[in-house]
């Protein structure tokens, strides 16, 4: 999924294109390129489909990282333009933050819309019991490989506004490492539901920035945030395999069954 | 109005199932035998038999949830044996499993809104159903047909057995199915809500066959016109439920010799 970071970056600007152009290009040859991958790792099932995906990622990566005549190998593209219309700077810090929190918002009001539209229960279905949705009449691998065009775009819009973010692309951004984060704040917020990777992103970057001087005063190196990340990944897989979602699920069950005990009527949904 | 009318005259043309030579290997092992069933359009059957007799894995054959060894299937006149289980689905067959095969993330209505998604255009659409969605209306319908009107929002999950059991029988009745599988739809049920499985089946449309493995006896034999017993994997003998019932050697293999 974060290979298609790399995509995103190198439409910019070698060849000198308006935003307007390299933009919708960008998306489009980053969502082609992770539906490629979703065709290849939708053959594959469970273990298999983490590690091809991630093998891809990491194909990705090295390309980029040899690769001189697109991606300038490991210095990576840097000074990436800007846009600057309607006489705004939007990379300025204050029109990106609303840019970033419109685009996020949309994202995340498509997904929680699209949940409950036929195409998102499919998913769920697949997720639930692929075999059964074949016996419904369900073509699963199909409904696989759009899931992945789907996530694919997301990614890629994030991946433009990463770009925007830095002013520069690397292969750096495209590694290994860059896929596993965003695997793990997927699964520390929740999978289950939209919201859990802005919860998961929000405590991994609280995380990455407060962590280093809570550990400095317990005398460790302060670049060892990951531990604490690692540690808080390990908790969520063993106590809850739905992430931090799940754990404010479960709270409000128990309050409400609590509230019912004490001669509440019972209320579903 | 028209797709019922072209069934019917197909019903005349032929069998609804017909296998020819099924045989289905598990490694060395032979699940499936040299199965050979024709089964006329409407027909209700029983297929008995003992555990490991191959009654699962004929059913999986004949879905394709994975494909006879050799042998060939026909749906409707129509060779189904390479298709891919959804294609038969949306042809008419539908099945159930023997142990709940549900979605217990999704609500009940969700559950069978997806069973008639499933057999319609549209499953990729993007758009959420509006307040007369025709599919949503065929969905409350179906739910009420099994019973299960009080809980439909409840997720699946949260579902009594006996429900789930209901709710895997209302996903195989989505659309406009024209066979069903029923693989022990019974299993576990009270003696209650056994009655009312027996209603359901009874009371489907007669263009509807099915068939029906079932270990409880007093329902298959009052569900159905015919019975094949298999043992196995082979076939052992077909007839009537009462010429069934009294064969000796029938008797001698699965209803007598301790087995209750």
């Amino acid at each position: 999924m974060v290979a298609v970071f790399g995509v995103s970056g190198n439409a910019n600007i070698s060849l000198g294109w308006p935003w307007w152009l390299a933009v919708p290009m960008a998306l489009t040859l980053a969502t082609a390129f992770g539906t490629l991958g979703g065709a290849l790792a939708v053959r594959t099932e469970g273990i298999y489909t983490i590690m091809i995906t991630l093998a891809i990622g990491a194909a990705f990566y090295y390309f980029t990282n040899q690769n001189w005549a697109i991606f300038n190998g490991h210095t990576g593209i840097n000074t990436v333009a800007t846009p600057h219309f309607w006489g705004v700077n939007w990379r300025a810090d204050i029109p990106f933050y609303y840019v970033v929190l419109a685009v996020a918002a949309l994202c995340y009001f498509a997904v929680e819309y699209l949940s409950r539209a036929p195409f998102g229960l499919a998913l769920q279905g697949v997720r639930d019991n692929p075999r059964r949705m074949a016996a419904l009449g369900f073509n699963v691998n199909a409904h696989r490989v759009a899931a992945y065009a789907f996530a694919s775009f997301v990614a890629a819009l994030a991946g433009v506004l990463q770009v925007w973010n830095y002013r520069q692309i690397s292969p750096g951004s495209v590694s290994v490492g860059a896929c596993i984060d965003v695997l793990i704040i997927a699964v520390v917020g929740g999978i289950t539901r939209p919201i859990g990777p802005f919860i998961g992103a929000l405590i991994f970057v609280l995380l990455r920035t407060f962590a280093l001087d809570f550990l400095v005063r317990l005398g460790l190196d302060g670049n060892r945030f990951r531990l604490l990340i690692g540690l808080g990944f390990l908790a969520i897989v063993f106590w809850s395999s739905d992430g931090v979602i799940g754990l404010w699920q479960r709270w409000r069950q128990r309050q409400r069954r609590g509230a019912d005990r004490s001669g509440g009527g019972r209320r579903d949904g | 109005m028209d797709s019922v009318a072209q069934r019917l005259s197909a019903v005349g043309a032929g069998a609804a199932l017909e296998l020819r030579g099924v045989t289905r290997l598990f490694g060395a092992l032979a699940a499936l035998t040299d199965v050979t069933i024709t089964v006329r359009p409407g027909e209700r059957r029983a297929v008995l038999g003992s555990n490991g007799a191959g009654k699962t894995t004929l059913f999986n054959c004949i879905t394709g949830d994975f494909p006879p060894s050799s042998g060939t299937i026909r749906f409707f006149g129509e060779d189904v044996t390479h298709f891919p289980p959804y294609e038969r689905i949306r042809r008419g067959l539908r099945r159930t499993y023997q142990i709940s095969a549900l979605f217990p993330g999704l609500t009940v209505q969700d559950n069978v809104y997806l069973a008639c998604r499933g057999v319609s255009r549209g499953r990729f659409s993007f758009l959420r159903p509006g307040q007369n969605d025709a599919l949503m209306h065929a969905a409350d319908n179906l739910v009420q047909a099994v019973h299960l009107s009080a809980v439909k929002d409840q997720r699946v999950a949260e579902l009594a057995h006996g429900q789930q059991r209901q709710l895997e029988i209302a996903l195989a009745l989505a659309g406009a199915p024209r066979f069903v599988l029923f693989d022990e739809p019974a299993a576990g049920l009270s003696p209650t809500e056994r009655a009312e499985l027996i209603e359901i089946l009874t009371s489907l449309p007669a263009h509807i066959g099915y068939i029906i493995i079932e270990h409880d006896m007093d329902v298959a034999l009052r569900v159905v016109e015919s019975v094949t017993m298999m043992h196995n994997g082979r076939i052992f003998k077909e007839g009537l439920p009462q010429e069934i019932q009294s064969d000796p050697e029938v008797q001698e293999l699965y209803l007598g010799g301790g087995h209750e």
